[in-house]
């Protein structure tokens, strides 16, 4: 009778949990992504209306490969993403430790919080707001202490690293988080051990602590990763793009291509060839989530 | 689970503050307005309009429009407005604004998606061959000439022709009405301009009168003669702070484009020889372009450090705060700005004068160079209201609403007799705005001009922040032209 | 003489720990108190040079954005929203999730990658197809096209997060509700949902504060009736001049909530990512 039970069990786990996440799937993603692949292979360029809806193969793909500004904003993705990805692990393995030193953490932890829930249209605003050269406070303090009037916002690279500190400020909290609660779960065993043999504390951090951390410090940069590779609100409320190109990641290069220019062909095979380019890291992801119980 | 204990206490005060905004909310619904009832009584006056609208109430009583447009003093004037309209109509306005870029891209989304969600939708004129060129807009000739439809006060003759044939005009058909007479022109600081000391220091120094200029020579002299440090006196004042004679709204933005596009027109250039839109006719970077391009760069030496980051508005607050107290090229409905007390700190002060010249035009028979920068109200051709949707416009641009409006300084009318209506006339910005448009140049209205507008915007703003030179960014614009021209 | 450096050492450790903290608490605070300042600044005092700090504060920001402009409308849209798409996300992602974390199978494999998945979409490049056909469905403007979309964009925190909870409640715990004769209905409602309860709460917030940040989905989808907090911020950024004082004001509105809800998350969060780490 347990053999029928288990074997019950099996079958109906496998149908009725999954249905309503498939439906929600099926309804929600696989249906638009479907159209967007359609799209991509279509010409749909709406400043060219006589056009619109021929079957044009891959001409889309190999118009957006043509083009120089695909690249440029390729390139500083990929340069944001490194930097601030960097960044942002570095500062949150460090702070993690610090909160670890730190007996009652619960309301500094809420107050860490704040900026990666808030909306990131509101901080991109506080970025416009602060950094702006008429009265933001930020070029105002920096003035008083270099003696000198900069502009941020209108000089591509201060613009580009005023995006990048906006973004570690907004998110290094979540990374902390995540590396906070890694810490202190390690078991205590090999620090006792580090102890009675006298390591530095270097020594500790490189040689246990990190290697220890190492599944949990992946799993952060992946997720945080995946997101940081989507950045748009933020540069859509802070500089639009500016100036010249110097903030117009992949993101927004897609939103001009699309919203602006209404070449939602090509828009659409960008973003096909976007899915294709993560799909690695999806299953990077994947491994990891799907590691399953016990791991 | 006593977690779950708190959790509940937070959700209860939550809805408890939901509650309470809601009622708040309800609260303060408003009946007519004292300044909406006068316009309803000035609808009231003429019995033919009155009868007009009665019979027009009967037929649509009880509809509800979706409206969409662009938010600045006109959008915002005409808001307090809409239950006027509602109150002789019956047809309710849910009326959505948002700023240019986003606008644009909604009423696009819609069109594309063939969705029908607005009925009349405000659109930027130079984008007018994208939507006809679609398919996407409904003539108005129908709805004009049907009497049920056709108010006694509409006098066509009256609008202003430019405006109304460069923002719904194409191919000879007329797609909407227009909804704005928006023109660029000269700004300057006239008080300073009458200066003794000024006018002597001026003299002295370029050997001419001190006048708003004739030419792009005299307007930078002017700029570079106004830009002075803290410490140096200006009309017998010390300064506080450094000052600045000119300002460009050079963000990468739409104000961008159409603010070069003034001085490239001024300086003989254009996008497209003759105004005929065809590849082989692309001027785009022809040496009047790079001389303009050239000249445009050379007034940062001017212009407030704020100015790359500078939009419609940028000037309007340089001025308003005197951080600008020169001269500069901008738009008539952002001089409304200058002349708000509330906010403005040279109210009265300002004069408004014709664009300079750097070539002479008025051998061509042009008496000057405006840059037209209008919008259209047209219907979509999904709508599920179009009659309803053609009565709000044509009353948006009766001469009643047009008046009130223009004496709240809220428009720039559409109509040539409200210019003549006295506050109208007194108001300088409005009254320089007539002689603009004696002479407008007007931006493609094909439907890849906004692609090309996009382009446009990224090779200015690389070329003023000094990525590139002015002929390598103009060339790299006819190349990126040739490819997306067909 | 040892412990007397031994002190020493530490006293500057402690010193450095503390400056850090209080550093970094200035820098995350320092952003919202100007902006918490600023939404009560007339004009004239924000673009005052040098910023004023002290000025006579103004409640017309508040007033403007939220009796005039209407914007409390739309942190009602953002609240309906944000709580229907959670429950949505729930009902339809947490069997999923448990379903996953109890047996492994090869439906429930290529359902985890999927809905993986949805969360590496660029949410612009799909938002164009899902404009359309939400139109056809006749679901633009109303909050349900919205409440959908950010069920898509949830679904996946969801699956993920109470996999990783479910996974911590022992495996005889289910077992056993089999053994004493529970249909497998019953066993997840009765006993492996309550002792993930914590982790569902956390994951509710989770979803709520996701839901009332975002701005793609919600700017494509919404009309002026709809739209939610985020969109209604950059429409107070014209070519007119940005409207700061209201735009700080909603600002300001936009964070409150979700503040109130930091201090809720914290506990149930860490809770849960506590136990969760312990698994891998």
């Amino acid at each position: 009778m347990r053999k029928a039970w288990n074997w019950r069990f099996s079958v109906q786990k496998d149908i009725l949990w999954y249905l309503p996440i498939t439906i929600l799937i099926i309804f929600l993603f696989i249906a638009p992504v479907s159209i967007m692949l359609s799209n991509s292979l279509h010409a749909f360029n709406y400043a060219r209306p006589s056009e619109i809806g021929t079957y044009i193969g891959v001409q889309n793909y190999s118009q957006a490969l043509h083009s120089e500004a695909f690249f440029r904003s390729i390139k500083r993705l990929l340069s944001f993403f490194l930097i601030t990805l960097t960044a942002e692990t570095i500062l949150a393995i460090f702070l993690a430790h610090i909160l670890k030193g730190i007996e009652n953490s619960r309301p500094l932890l809420s107050i860490l919080l704040i900026p990666t829930i808030s909306a990131p249209v509101v901080v991109g605003l506080l970025g416009r707001f602060m950094l702006n050269t008429s009265f933001g406070i930020i070029p105002y303090v920096i003035g008083l202490v270099f003696g000198e009037q900069i502009t941020i916002l209108s000089e591509p690279n201060l613009a580009f690293i005023a995006l990048v500190i906006v973004e570690i400020w907004h998110w290094t909290p979540l990374l902390t988080l995540i590396f906070y609660s890694g810490l202190i779960v390690l078991p205590m065993d090999p620090y006792d051990a580090a102890k009675v043999d006298g390591a530095s504390s270097w020594n500790v951090f490189w040689y246990i602590t990190l290697p220890m951390m190492m599944p949990i410090i992946v799993a952060g940069v992946v997720i945080r990763g995946i997101d940081l590779l989507k950045i748009f609100d933020e540069i859509l409320v802070m500089t639009g793009g500016g100036p010249g190109d110097a903030t117009e990641l992949l993101n927004f290069f897609i939103y001009k291509l699309a919203f602006r220019s209404w070449n939602v062909g090509q828009a659409s095979a960008i973003g096909v060839l976007l899915i294709g380019t993560m799909l690695p890291l999806t299953y990077i992801l994947f491994k990891i989530i799907g590691g399953g119980r016990g791991n | 689970m006593c977690y779950f204990k708190d959790f509940r206490r937070y959700v209860i005060i939550l809805l408890v503050l939901v509650v309470v905004f809601s009622l708040y909310g309800i609260v303060f619904s408003t009946s007519l307005e004292p300044e909406a009832q006068k316009m309803l009584d000035a609808f009231h006056e003429n019995s033919a309009v009155s009868e007009f609208y009665d019979q027009v109430k009967a037929a649509y009583d009880g509809t509800t429009i979706n409206a969409i447009g662009w938010t600045g003093p006109q959008s915002e004037g005409l808001r307090n407005f809409l239950p006027v309209f509602t109150e002789l109509t019956g047809i309710e306005v849910n009326y959505e604004t948002f700023q240019f870029d986003l606008v644009v891209e909604k009423v696009k989304m819609d069109a594309v998606a063939k969705a029908g969600n607005y009925d009349l939708e405000e659109i930027p004129y130079q984008d007018l061959g994208w939507f006809v060129e679609n398919g996407y807009l409904l003539p108005f000739k129908d709805f004009m000439e049907n009497d049920k439809l056709r108010s006694p006060i509409l006098n066509e003759d009256d609008i202003i022709w430019a405006s109304w044939n460069a923002s719904s005009w194409y191919d000879g058909v007329c797609y909407g009405h227009p909804s704005v007479t928006c023109t660029m022109y000269l700004w300057y600081r006239k008080d300073l301009f009458e200066d003794p000391t000024e006018k002597t220091n001026f003299y002295v120094k370029y050997g001419y009168e001190l006048a708003p200029p004739k030419t792009w020579k005299q307007f930078r002299e002017i700029g570079e003669f106004f830009t002075r440090e803290q410490g140096e006196t200006l009309a017998g004042k010390v300064l506080q702070r450094k000052v600045y004679g000119t300002a460009i709204q050079g963000g990468r933005n739409d104000a961008l484009t159409c603010e070069w596009l003034q001085y490239t027109w001024s300086f003989g250039g254009g996008i497209f020889e003759g105004g005929i839109t065809k590849k082989e006719n692309l001027i785009v970077n022809s040496p009047e372009n790079v001389a303009a391009l050239d000249f445009y760069k050379s007034l940062l030496e001017f212009s407030p450090p704020g100015t790359l980051e500078y939009s419609y508005e940028g000037p309007t607050t340089a001025f308003q705060q005197e951080l600008v107290v020169g001269l500069c090229v901008e738009w008539n409905d952002q001089a409304f700005g200058l002349e708000d007390p509330k906010n403005s700190a040279v109210v009265g002060k300002m004069g408004y004068g014709p664009v300079p010249m750097e070539v002479d035009l008025t051998t061509q028979g042009l008496s000057g160079v405006s840059h037209y920068g209008g919008w259209t109200q047209s219907i979509s051709n999904n709508s599920k209201n179009p009659e309803a949707a053609y009565l709000f416009s044509q009353w948006i641009i009766s001469p009643i609403v047009q008046t009130i409006l223009a004496q709240k300084k809220a428009i720039a009318p559409v109509r040539n007799s409200t210019y003549s209506v006295p506050e109208v006339a007194n108001f300088p910005p409005l009254a320089a705005t007539g002689p603009a448009m004696a002479d407008t140049h007007y931006r493609p209205r094909i439907p890849e001009w906004a692609e090309m507008e996009e382009e446009m915007r990224v090779a200015l703003s690389r070329c003023l922040i000094g990525e590139l030179s002015s002929q390598e960014a103009l060339d790299w614009l006819y190349s990126r032209y040739m490819e997306i021209l067909k | 003489m040892n412990t007397y450096r031994h002190n020493r050492l530490n006293l500057l450790k402690r010193i450095m720990k503390y400056s850090i903290i209080g550093m970094l608490v200035l820098i995350i605070l320092l952003p919202y108190a100007w902006l918490l300042l600023d939404s009560f600044k007339e004009r004239i005092d924000r673009f005052a040079i040098p910023p004023k700090i002290f000025f006579p504060p103004t409640l017309n920001n508040y007033l403007y954005a939220f009796v005039d402009g209407g914007f409390f409308q739309n942190m009602i849209n953002s609240l309906i929203i944000a709580l229907c798409s959670t429950a949505i996300s729930l009902v339809f992602g947490v069997p999923a999730a448990y379903a996953m974390s109890v047996k492994k199978s090869r439906l429930g494999t290529i359902i985890l990658f999927i809905t993986i998945m949805t969360r590496i979409v660029p949410e612009l490049a799909i938002v164009v197809p899902l404009y359309n056909y939400f139109n056809i469905l006749g679901l633009f403007g109303k909050h349900l096209g919205i409440i959908l979309a950010h069920v898509l964009y949830n679904i996946a925190f969801v699956v993920l997060l109470m996999k990783n909870f479910f996974e911590q409640i022992p495996k005889e715990i289910n077992d056993s509700g089999l053994i004493d004769g529970c249909t497998p209905l019953n066993s997840f409602l009765r006993l492996s949902l309550p002792l993930a309860a914590p982790g569902l709460a956390a994951t509710a917030i989770f979803c709520i504060v996701m839901s009332w940040d975002e701005f793609v989905y919600s700017f494509i989808l919404s009309s002026e009736s709809t739209k939610t907090l985020p969109v209604a911020i950059p429409t107070l950024i014209t070519l007119f001049g940005a409207k700061w004082g209201q735009a700080t004001a909603v600002s300001v509105a936009t964070m409150i909530p979700v503040i109130i809800l930091a201090f809720i998350i914290q506990r149930a969060l860490i809770k849960g990512l506590t136990s969760g780490a312990v698994k891998g």
